[in-house]
Formats: C-alpha cells, sequence, structure tokens
C-alpha cells in the first residue's frame, strides 16, 4: 500500500466535488427539512383504565419499604407509568421532603437489570426462567421435602409483611433472621443498659439549641436521615436573634459534619473516652445539674490530660464543649454511628445518656416513637447462620431483599458457606451477589407495584399500594407466601386469606375504629396511612445498676485506623444500580461512579501518595485496591472509605465499580452488643504506582477572592437588629463596590441605576425567582436527583464526567478553608447550590447568534432547543458556568425510558441547556389557575429541587408580589446574589450561611 | 472529469427529484388498520367531535376513543346491509352512500360490514388497534389542545371540515409559522384595546411597537414620561387589572417559552 497521495487525471477536483455535493444538499435540506417525520403508532386502549386521562397526571400516595425509617411517597403517574416520586406532606416523619435515595426509588423500578421472570437452576448448573406457577410449585415441593433446618434471611421487614412471614416461618419451622448491615444494635443495647429499654429512640434535635454529636451522621444515614434533616433544619436555623449551635466530633469531616458550626475531629473510636472526659470535666467544676450516676467506675481517671491525649482533642476544646453544653439552657449528646460502632460503642451510648441525663436533657429522648429498626436482628445472628451453614447445619435459605455476599466480610467465607447449603431460595429483584447463588429465583415486585404496609416508627403506618402494573408481572414475596401458604405442611394454621391484599386488609380491620371498613381503607389509601406522632408522655430516667470500668486503649502509632462511612448515596450498597445516584456527585469529594480512600494531604505527602493514586489497603483480614482522595479535612491517623461500591453483580450500573471496605474488617469480631466490630480495624496503605485521574466535578477548593458562597457572623447579624449598618463582605474581598449598590438589590428589583447602560424590564404579571437559604442547605443531594428526574436530565457516564460533561442543572458546589481553631484544625465548609441565575442582564443571551436564549416577559431565561445551533458561545459568555451542552444523544436503556417526563422536551444531540425553574411546573399552575378563574397563589409552584428539599432552604415565588414568600426572603439582610459585581443582576438570590464567633 | 461530474450531477437532480415528491408529493394518508371514516361518523351521522375524542377539554391531548367505547355504539350498530330495507340506504348531502360498496377516501372500495367485523375482531381480542400516527406536532413544540378550547376556538379553525373527508388531512403544515399567525391576530386585536387605555400606546415609535407586540413588553417611561402618571395603575387599581389582564395575552402570544420547553 502506498501512502502517496496521487493526483489521478481525471479525478474530481475538490472545487467540482463541492459544486456537485451542493444541489445534493439542497435537495436534502429540503426533503428533511419538510418532509414528515416517519409515522407513529397511535394505541388505542382495548378496555381505558379507570381514571386515566392522557395527558394529565394522577398522584397516589404510597410508601417505600426501605431502611431505616422507609418514607411515604406521592408518586406522579402519566399514562399509568410512574415519573416523579415525592414526599407525602401528611406524613409526620418527613414531612414532604425526600431523600436523594428516595427520588431515585424510580430508577430501582425501571431498574433494565431487574430479573423479568422466576428462575431455576437446572441439572446443567444454570438459571433457566420459567413461570411462577412452576416456581411457586418447586417453592412449595421443596418446603415439603421437610428439610430439618430451614432459614428465612429478611431485611428488616415491619408491618403486616413481617407478621405473615412470621407465621410462615413458625408454620415451616424456620428460623428468622432480619439481617440489616447497618443495624444500630449497640445504640438498643446501650439504652438497654441505660434504661433497661432495648429500643433506638427518636432523639429530638429540633428541640435542643445545643447538639453534639459523637460521629452520628444523621443528616446522611443515620437512623432516619429525612426526619433529622427536617428536625436540623429547625433547630439550626436562625429564628429571630437565636440559633441553635452544632458540634460534630468526628475524625473525617463527614456531610454532617462539614455543617456544624465546630468541628471536632477526634481520633476514632475514641468517642467513649471522650464523653467519660466531658462528664468528668463537668463533675469536676460542678456543672451537672443532676448527680451523677457511678456507672463508670474509672471515671476520674479521664481527667483533661489524658482525655486529649487519647481523643486528639486539645485540652480546651474539651472544656469549652463541656462549659458549652452543661451551660446550655437545651442540650442534646447523640452518637452510635455505624462508623464508630466498636466493640465498646454501647457505652458510648451509655455515656451519652449519662450527659443528657445529668443535664436535664433526657427528655428529647422520645422512646415512645422508637424505631422498628430496633428489632432487626443483631450481627451475632447472621454470623451464627454463616457458621452453622459452613458446618453443613442449614438445609435450605430463603433470602428476602437483602444481600449477604456482598454485605458480609470476605474473611468469613460466606460464599463457601453459601455453596454448603443444598437449597437456596431467592426473593431478591436484581441478580445480584447472593442471588446468584441460589436455585430457585423468585423475583419481588418493586414497592410500587405491589400491596403491603411498613412501619418505620412505632404507630406510623404506611400503606404500599401499587401504583402501576407490574413492569414484568412479577409477585410481590407476600403474595408468594399467601399463595403457597396452605399447600405447605403441617396443615395447621392455614391462613384464609385467598391473595395477600386480603391477608393485609385483614389485619387492617383491627385497625378501623369507626365506621365501615371500605371507608377507613379508602381514606389510609388516600392519606397514605396512618400517621401518629406520639406526643412523648413517658419521661425516662437513668438508672442502671451495671458497673462499667473502662480500659485506657493502647496506642498503635504505627498503623492507620480505618473509618468507614455509610453511603448517603448508597446506604449500604441497596442503591449502587440506579445511575442517578451513582453521577450524584458526593458532596465533599465530589467524586462519581467509584470509590476511593480518603487520605490527609499532609499524610499523603509524606507517603507521596498524590490524588488519583491506586493505593494498597490491607488489613489483617483482607487488602483492597482504590483511587486516593487528598482531604484536608480529616486527621492524618486515619484512612476512610465509604461503604455502598464494590458490588461484583446487582446490574449493569453498580457492578465491578469501586471497592466494598467491608472485605477489610473480621466478620468474626463482634462488639459486646452483637454488633459487628466497625471500628478498631488498623491497615497499613502503600502506593500501587498506578496512576489514573481521579473523576470528580468540582477541582478546587477555592472560592479564588470571588466570595460566592458568603457568610455573616450571627454577632452582626443581632447587631444589625439595632444597627442599620450592613457589612456586606464579612469574609474576604469584594470587587470595590460601595454598599449602596447591594442595599438596592434588596427587596426592590425595580431599582435603577443611575450608571447602568442595560435597560430597564418591566414584569407585568409575575417575575419569577428563586432564593436559597446557604445557612439551611446541608448538602445532601435530594435536590440534585429531584432536578434529574424532573427534567429528563441524561446520565453521562464516568468517563464523560471526567470530560467536564456532567449534565446536573443543579450542582451542590462546595468550598473549603482550612483555619485554627483552639489548637484543632477547623476547616470551613460552605455550600452552594448552583444553577442557572436567570440574569436579567444575562450574557448569554447577547451572544446568541440565533436567539436561542432570550428573556421571557416573566423573567426566567430560557432556550428554544429547537432554534439552537450549538455554537456554545453561551456557555463561554456565562459567569456562572451553569450551561450543559449536549456532547451526544445519550440514551436511556429500556425501561429506564419509561420515566421521561413527557411534559419535558429529551434534548439531543447539539443543543444546550439548563435551569429552566421548572417551567412545566409553571405552566401547568398557570394553566389550572386559569380554569379555576383566579391568579396564581404564592407557593402553588413548586419548583422539583424546592419539593424535594427536607430543610426548606429553597423558595421559588413571585418577586413582583410583595406579599409573597420569596419577597419577603428577599428582603432579609443575609440576601446576596451570587457574582453581583457583574452586575447580571440574578433572579436567584441567596442567604449567607450564618457563622458562630469565632474563638 | 467532466463524465464523474455529470453523472454526479445528474444522480444529484434525481435525488432531488426524489426528495421533492416525497416532501411535497407523497400521499401522506396513512392505510389504518380499519377503514375507519369521519365522513360517516360526523357527517352522515352528526357525531359531535368531542363524543369521541372526549378528552379535548381536559388534557394536553383531545384523545382517541378505546375499544370499548367504539363497541358501544357498535355492537348495535353492525351495518348489516339490506338492499330491500329502505332506512338502511345513507344519504349524505344529497349523495347516497351504499354501505356495500363505498369508496373510501377516493382510494380503495370497502363494505361497512367488514370494517365493522374487524373492530369487534379486536374486542373479542381485547386488543388494542394500532391506529397509525400521522397528524402530529413534533416534540419539541407543546401543543396543548385545553386552552385552546376554553378560548372557544372550534374543532374546525385548524382541523377543516372533518365531516366531509374519510381521512382528514391536516388542512395545513403545521409549521409555527402558522400558529403564530392565529396568535399574531388575536394580539393586534389586544393591542387596538389597550390603544383605548393608554394614550401613549399610539404615539410609539414603530420599532418600539414591534417590540412591544413582539415581547409583550414595553419599559413604562415610554407609555407614561414618569412613573407616577401610571399612578396606582401600578399597583392595585381596576385599571392596572385591565392593563395586565391584556397584557398577559400580548406578552404570552408570542412568547417562546408558551410552546418550546
Amino acid at each position: 500500500m502506498s501512502s502517496k497521495i496521487k493526483k489521478e487525471k481525471g479525478s474530481l477536483s475538490r472545487r467540482d466535488f463541492l459544486k456537485a455535493i451542493s444541489a445534493i444538499g439542497g435537495a436534502a435540506i429540503i426533503s428533511s427539512g419538510c418532509s414528515p417525520e416517519p409515522l407513529d403508532k397511535l394505541v388505542s386502549y382495548a378496555i381505558p383504565p379507570e381514571d386515566v386521562i392522557p395527558g394529565v397526571p394522577n398522584f397516589y400516595s404510597t410508601a417505600l419499604p426501605h431502611s431505616p425509617v422507609g418514607s411515604s411517597i406521592v408518586v406522579k403517574i402519566r399514562e399509568g407509568r410512574a415519573i416523579k416520586v415525592e414526599g407525602n406532606p401528611l406524613d409526620p416523619v418527613c414531612k414532604g421532603s425526600t431523600t436523594a435515595e428516595t427520588q431515585a426509588s424510580l430508577q430501582g423500578l425501571y431498574d433494565p437489570d431487574r430479573i423479568k421472570q422466576p428462575l431455576f437452576r437446572n441439572d446443567r448448573n444454570n438459571l433457566v426462567p420459567l413461570t411462577w406457577t412452576s416456581a411457586l410449585d418447586i417453592l412449595s415441593k421443596k418446603l415439603n421435602e421437610k428439610p430439618k433446618n430451614i432459614y428465612f434471611l429478611s431485611d428488616n421487614t415491619t408491618g403486616t409483611l413481617d407478621v405473615l412471614i412470621n407465621s410462615f416461618c413458625n408454620k415451616i419451622n424456620a428460623k428468622r433472621i432480619k439481617y440489616e448491615m447497618l443495624s444500630y444494635e449497640h445504640i438498643s443495647y446501650g439504652n438497654y443498659l441505660s434504661f433497661g429499654k432495648r429500643l433506638i429512640p427518636t432523639y429530638k434535635i429540633d428541640k435542643a439549641n445545643y447538639l453534639l454529636s459523637f460521629g452520628a451522621d444523621f443528616l446522611e444515614t443515620w437512623l432516619s436521615p429525612d426526619e433529622y434533616n427536617r428536625r436540623f433544619s429547625k433547630m439550626h436555623s436562625i429564628d429571630g436573634k437565636r440559633k441553635g449551635k452544632f458540634v460534630q466530633i468526628e475524625p473525617k469531616l463527614t456531610l454532617t459534619g462539614a455543617k456544624a458550626d465546630e468541628w471536632v475531629p477526634a481520633a476514632p473510636n475514641t468517642s467513649l473516652y471522650l464523653a467519660l472526659g466531658l462528664i468528668n470535666y463537668i463533675k469536676q467544676k460542678g456543672l451537672n445539674k443532676k448527680p451523677i450516676p457511678n456507672t463508670f467506675s474509672n471515671l476520674s481517671d479521664f481527667n483533661l490530660s489524658t482525655t486529649s491525649r487519647i481523643t486528639g482533642v486539645s485540652t480546651e476544646s474539651i472544656k469549652k464543649i463541656a462549659k458549652d453544653f452543661a451551660k446550655s439552657k437545651s442540650a442534646l449528646a447523640i452518637g452510635g454511628s455505624i462508623s464508630n460502632a466498636g466493640n465498646q460503642e454501647h457505652l458510648t451510648i451509655v455515656a451519652i445518656n449519662i450527659l443528657n441525663h445529668i443535664t436535664n436533657n433526657l427528655d428529647k429522648v422520645d422512646f415512645d416513637n422508637n424505631l422498628s429498626l430496633s428489632n432487626a436482628s443483631p450481627y451475632s445472628d447472621i454470623l451464627d447462620f454463616v457458621n452453622k451453614a459452613k458446618s453443613g447445619e442449614v438445609d435450605i435459605v430463603l433470602i428476602h431483599n437483602t444481600n449477604p455476599v456482598y454485605s458480609l466480610s470476605d474473611s468469613l467465607d460466606i460464599e463457601k458457606a453459601f455453596e454448603k447449603i443444598p437449597y437456596k431460595i431467592s426473593f431478591n429483584s436484581n441478580m445480584d451477589e447472593t442471588t446468584e447463588f441460589c436455585d430457585l429465583v423468585l423475583p419481588d415486585a418493586h414497592p410500587l407495584e405491589q400491596w403491603g404496609d411498613y412501619e418505620g416508627k412505632k404507630g406510623n403506618r404506611y400503606i404500599i399500594q401499587p401504583v402501576m402494573k407490574p413492569l414484568y408481572g412479577n409477585l410481590s414475596v407476600g403474595e408468594c407466601i399467601v399463595s403457597i401458604f396452605n399447600d405447605v405442611e403441617p396443615t395447621k394454621g392455614n391462613i384464609t386469606s385467598k391473595s395477600y391484599l386480603d391477608y393485609l386488609k385483614n389485619s387492617w380491620r383491627k385497625l378501623s375504629t369507626e365506621g365501615s371498613f371500605e371507608d377507613f381503607w379508602n381514606k389510609v389509601l388516600v392519606s397514605g396511612g396512618l400517621f401518629k406522632e406520639y406526643a412523648s408522655a413517658s419521661n425516662v430516667s437513668f438508672s442502671s445498676s451495671r458497673r462499667h470500668s473502662v480500659v485506657l486503649p493502647e496506642f498503635n502509632q504505627e498503623r492507620l485506623n480505618l473509618y468507614i462511612t455509610p453511603s448517603y448515596r448508597f446506604y449500604d450498597g441497596r442503591s449502587a444500580n440506579k445511575s442517578w445516584l451513582q453521577e450524584l456527585p458526593d458532596l465533599l469529594t465530589t467524586a462519581v461512579w467509584d470509590s476511593w480512600v480518603e487520605i490527609n494531604s499532609k499524610l499523603a505527602d509524606k507517603l507521596k501518595i498524590k490524588e488519583g493514586d491506586y493505593v494498597e489497603i490491607e488489613s489483617n483480614y483482607g487488602k483492597i485496591t482504590t483511587q486516593a482522595y487528598l482531604s484536608k479535612a480529616m486527621r492524618p491517623d486515619t484512612v476512610s472509605i465509604s461503604l455502598g461500591q464494590g458490588h461484583t453483580s446487582m446490574g449493569r450500573y453498580a457492578s465491578d465499580r469501586g471497592v466494598n471496605p467491608i472485605n477489610l474488617l473480621d466478620g468474626n469480631e463482634i462488639g459486646q452488643a452483637g454488633n459487628l466490630n466497625w471500628s478498631s480495624t488498623k491497615v497499613v496503605i502503600r502506593k500501587t504506582g498506578r496512576w489514573s485521574q481521579f473523576v470528580k466535578v468540582q477541582h478546587s477548593y477555592s472560592q479564588e477572592n470571588r466570595d460566592i458562597a458568603q457568610t455573616i457572623a450571627l454577632s452582626k447579624l443581632i447587631k444589625d437588629h439595632h444597627d442599620e449598618k450592613h457589612d456586606e463582605h464579612h469574609n474576604g474581598t469584594s470587587y470595590g463596590q460601595d454598599k449602596g449598590h447591594h442595599d438596592e438589590h434588596h427587596g426592590d428589583h425595580h431599582a435603577t441605576y443611575d450608571y447602568d447602560m442595560y435597560k430597564e424590564y418591566d414584569y407585568f404579571v409575575h417575575k419569577w425567582g428563586m432564593n436559597i437559604d446557604l445557612d439551611k442547605c446541608v448538602g445532601c443531594g435530594a435536590c440534585v436527583v429531584a432536578c434529574y428526574a424532573e427534567n429528563n436530565i441524561p446520565v453521562v457516564g464516568k468517563e464523560q464526567v471526567a470530560n467536564g460533561r456532567h449534565m446536573a442543572w443543579l450542582k451542590l458546589e462546595r468550598f473549603q478553608d482550612e483555619e485554627d481553631h483552639l489548637g484543632d484544625t477547623r476547616i470551613d465548609t460552605r455550600i452552594l447550590p448552583q444553577m442557572c441565575q436567570h440574569c436579567e442582564n444575562a450574557p448569554c443571551e447577547p451572544v446568541c447568534p440565533v436567539f436561542a436564549t432570550y428573556h421571557n416577559p416573566e423573567g426566567l431565561n430560557l432556550m428554544v432547543y429547537s432554534r439552537c445551533v450549538g455554537t456554545r458561545y453561551c456557555s463561554n459568555n456565562c459567569s456562572y458556568k451553569v450551561r450543559r451542552f449536549n456532547w451526544f444523544k445519550y440514551e436511556w436503556p429500556e425501561p429506564l425510558n419509561y420515566q421521561l417526563n413527557p411534559d419535558v422536551t429529551v434534548r439531543s444531540k447539539g443543543v444546550m441547556e439548563k435551569c429552566n425553574l421548572c417551567l412545566q411546573r409553571i405552566n401547568y399552575a398557570k394553566d389550572k389557575a386559569k380554569d379555576e378563574n383566579r391568579k396564581v397563589r404564592d407557593g402553588e409552584i413548586r419548583c422539583a429541587c424546592e419539593q424535594a428539599c427536607g430543610c426548606d432552604a429553597i423558595t421559588f415565588g413571585d418577586l413582583n408580589d410583595p406579599k409573597s414568600k420569596l419577597s419577603k426572603l428577599n428582603k432579609s439582610e443575609r440576601t446576596y446574589h451570587v457574582l453581583s459585581e457583574l452586575n447580571t443582576r440574578p433572579t436567584i438570590s441567596y442567604l449567607k450561611k450564618i457563622e458562630w464567633d469565632k474563638g | 472529469m467532466s463524465k464523474k461530474l455529470a453523472l454526479i450531477t445528474i444522480s444529484a437532480f434525481l435525488f432531488a427529484l426524489i426528495a421533492i415528491y416525497f416532501a411535497f408529493f407523497r400521499d401522506v394518508r396513512p392505510y389504518q388498520p380499519i377503514a375507519f371514516s369521519h365522513k360517516i361518523h360526523a357527517g352522515v351521522n352528526e357525531i359531535p367531535c368531542t363524543y369521541c375524542h372526549s378528552y379535548v377539554a381536559k388534557s394536553s391531548q383531545p384523545g382517541i376513543p378505546s375499544v370499548m367505547e367504539c363497541m358501544g355504539c357498535h355492537q348495535y350498530v353492525k351495518a348489516e346491509y339490506d338492499p330491500n330495507d329502505p332506512k338502511s340506504v345513507y344519504q349524505y348531502k344529497g349523495k347516497p352512500i351504499n354501505p356495500n360498496d363505498y369508496l373510501y377516501d377516493g382510494r380503495r372500495r370497502i363494505k361497512f360490514e367488514e370494517e365493522i367485523k374487524k373492530l369487534a375482531g379486536y374486542w373479542e381480542r381485547k386488543e388494542d388497534i394500532p391506529w397509525v400516527n400521522y397528524h402530529y406536532v413534533p416534540e419539541h413544540a407543546k401543543f396543548p389542545h385545553k386552552p385552546h378550547i376554553r378560548y372557544g376556538l372550534e374543532c374546525k379553525t385548524c382541523h377543516g371540515n372533518v365531516e366531509d373527508v374519510d381521512i382528514p388531512k391536516p388542512i395545513v403544515n403545521i409549521k409555527m409559522g402558522w400558529c403564530i399567525s392565529c396568535h399574531e391576530e388575536k394580539l393586534d386585536k389586544n393591542f387596538e384595546e389597550l390603544e383605548k387605555l393608554h394614550e401613549g400606546l399610539s404615539q410609539l415609535s414603530e420599532l418600539d411597537r414591534r417590540i412591544m407586540t413582539h415581547t409583550g413588553r414595553i419599559p413604562y417611561n415610554k407609555l407614561y414620561k414618569d412613573k407616577k402618571k401610571l399612578g396606582d395603575a401600578w399597583t392595585s387599581t381596576q385599571e392596572s387589572e385591565r392593563l395586565i389582564n391584556i397584557d398577559k395575552e400580548v406578552a404570552w402570544l408570542k412568547d417562546c417559552s408558551t410552546c418550546h420547553y
């Protein structure tokens, strides 16, 4: 082959070719411009379903029975398909808010990797599909073979399903284990030691004005994150002149810790000693309001210097915390996170209870509204099961909604144990690590496709109703059990119900108090359940006869502590196959689609590790390799890995991604509470020499002196009530603008500038705007996922994120500064939800050559997708970098595309897109208002992000209406606009984060 | 060289011809699974449009009847033609219609009885009818029927005389210009009303007027030299209400975000 380019005689010159091609091109343009699109089918219903009007959404309330407390939701249905999940405002736990995980539950329903029909392992050891009838036949036949040792492993099932499974287990003589990976047995055991109640209570943190948390990640996964998000927002937001203070003690900055007013980096596994040190100091200073019980015999050992030495917290800090805690009118200490759950963590709970007891704060610990998570089996039960399985003492195991092969440490050799069990039956809906071992798979229907109920907290019963027809016609586990119940011997204890719905109704019959049951049933279906928040009547008092002696820990300086954090995105790993959650950046690292090990940057310098290096983390029990992420906000004696990744199967998004840090732990080591010892494992880290780009969304911590996320000191805010002086720029530098400029932004949006070259806009009817309270925002990411769900935002995958092509319209930006505080490093973290600012003088508008982006008469800066030709000038000129470009035609694999919102255009390749303040919701509300011949009410339109927010940080409204909530918020002295010095005049305003005074 | 060029030019010309044929002359009327005739239903039997397209006032989509709804009538109407029975001979606009030999859509001859039997077949099998959709708005434009019905438009304004044809052809190619022309008409009407209210409007320059009709908004100082003259109209008086209401219409009729989002 010759590489020479020959110019043949008679070949076409470039010019001629172009001439010819232009004729073809002209014809092609004509035909493509005018020819109709391919004919589509318009399918009529054979029998129209009830209540379905094509084009009009229906809303059904139901619940998601996920751990730890489940959530009551309202699902939006269009043409028989669930397209959006919202929180149920009637539910006292979540009060209409959702978490990122709840928002993403739709991707569980439309998971492209769900098992579509029952599977059966044939002689050739392959799983082959079969019908439901024959699958159920096999199941009942198998159980009738009189196996001796049957185990039923499920998650923490509650309500009617729990009763049904229990009676089924009684009948077939099966041992039941309610296995939760994150089961918090140390909290219930600690409470048993303190109050004689083996329960997990509700902590009323909203009633406190000083919250001391010993590592509890209550804004992420701890006990009831939905609820604590809301309660925390209530406690922490400014109310006139008061504002609660939150102190977090943890070795590594977590999302929860980022919200703390004081973040105290203490060595991991030392909460107990710190709590004892605090009690001791309070005792010494006589700050206690109640006598200190002598539960800990060697309390006096924990003087300031010893405590400081063990925990790594400076004596000043300990003194300050102890004084603040004891002197505060209403304080509360909480603790007992999974990350800290070592072999003594139950004693930490006892010590925390003592702290609350001696300062008269036990009224905020509410055992009446306890969590049903208290009933989960302790870890020791599952360990017992694994050991029995290994010695061949398990004949049949039934598995529902739990994945022990993934969630148990490899040191237990769980795979060998499973291979020894002769017959394994799985009800899991995905082909996960456990189901792969099973001989019979009866895939469960998704909660949105089945009947059921859930009682996450005592007395708070949610109804689960099917909101759509099962996608694959799968049966729920309740339905399976009811249909084979009477076929299984012995015949005694048969049930009369024909279906699970019957069974469910029967169990609800006794809850119906007055009137007919049908009325009652319809009422609970509409409202989503029976909601009851008990006024906590019974006050607990500390009473413990046991005495504990706490041994001072030994130090092993050579090895590092391992701090495993549960993931607020994947919980314990069960949500890992949801692409929205995979692409939701972890708040502080902004990493996506993978695992990482967080290493202190100073330690990394010493070990010559840089970001993106693959490092080997080795404990005595296992070894994993993952990428390093360097962080300033953690202790140098600790490395941290997040749970949730490291699946070997489960689906296309989850499998072969990241690592599972549980494999570093010794699965045989259980604490005194029967819990897995999560926190006392020591590791060494080693560089492997491999490097690849660490895929994250935000590449800098710094605001580069631009004062993007602003703060205001609390004292200034209170002073300002008397004094009208404003100091806008509390921190950092400003771009030399006068203060008056800023003032004009507040409230009065018709303010004119003498020197402004832009014309003044008049908004005759509405001027839509939004306000985001940075003091309330915790960065949980629910808004981001809600935005993905509402606006058909494509998921681009790890490679494209690495190329900077992340498509999220709403992005949580985090900025961190390091400062010194009382001898401890203090990290000032600021979070800023950033989306299109809808500028009045939008830089993007004048540069668009085709007028694809323009300002509408109601103050929105909008994109006309069909006009956009993809020059990307607008994005270049955008001061906030919030525009996203479709580099490809992104696809939604079937059936994920069923979730797409039909009211929003799916953008194709070459089109710019960005936040439009949920224009479809605005239009929907206006249409409804016109139908009812009224004006749009304030608060009627709620953007997807606003509706999902648990801490009420986002407010959408009409700036033209002086009475609207938004206009009132904008009058606050905390209001500012991002980069206002550019005179882009954004419609999105922010409220400054309030900082406690330093020092 | 010239041979090749000629070849390419000729093939380009042929291609263009084919393309033009497909663009302008190709018959877009589809072959439906059942030869349903709007003429027989809406014309001869005078069934109102909303009887079958029942969601038109409630939803963005007018809806098509389900097989069950079709069978509501057709379990009785079987069109079994008895030539001796004078009642079964149809007449429409003076022309007789033969149910046994009907020229459907000018293309083929059908028998009513057989078509209805096809429908009954779908019903017996409880099967959906896969009608071919040929009359649509592209995805990037939202056309909700509901507000147009609410405004008081009649179906025939856009769809033409459906009762005269078997398969109604779109009376226009649905293009943005067609939408805008109608909206513009209404906008002009509103503008005239607005002129009666505000003297300033008639003195607007041609450019400002164009800006106003296009965007629905105008700097107030162009209407009134000082803001005070607009007076309370700015906030709460009756005049302001009228101003606002008219303005709302003006603003929204030609705004991109009305249809594109």
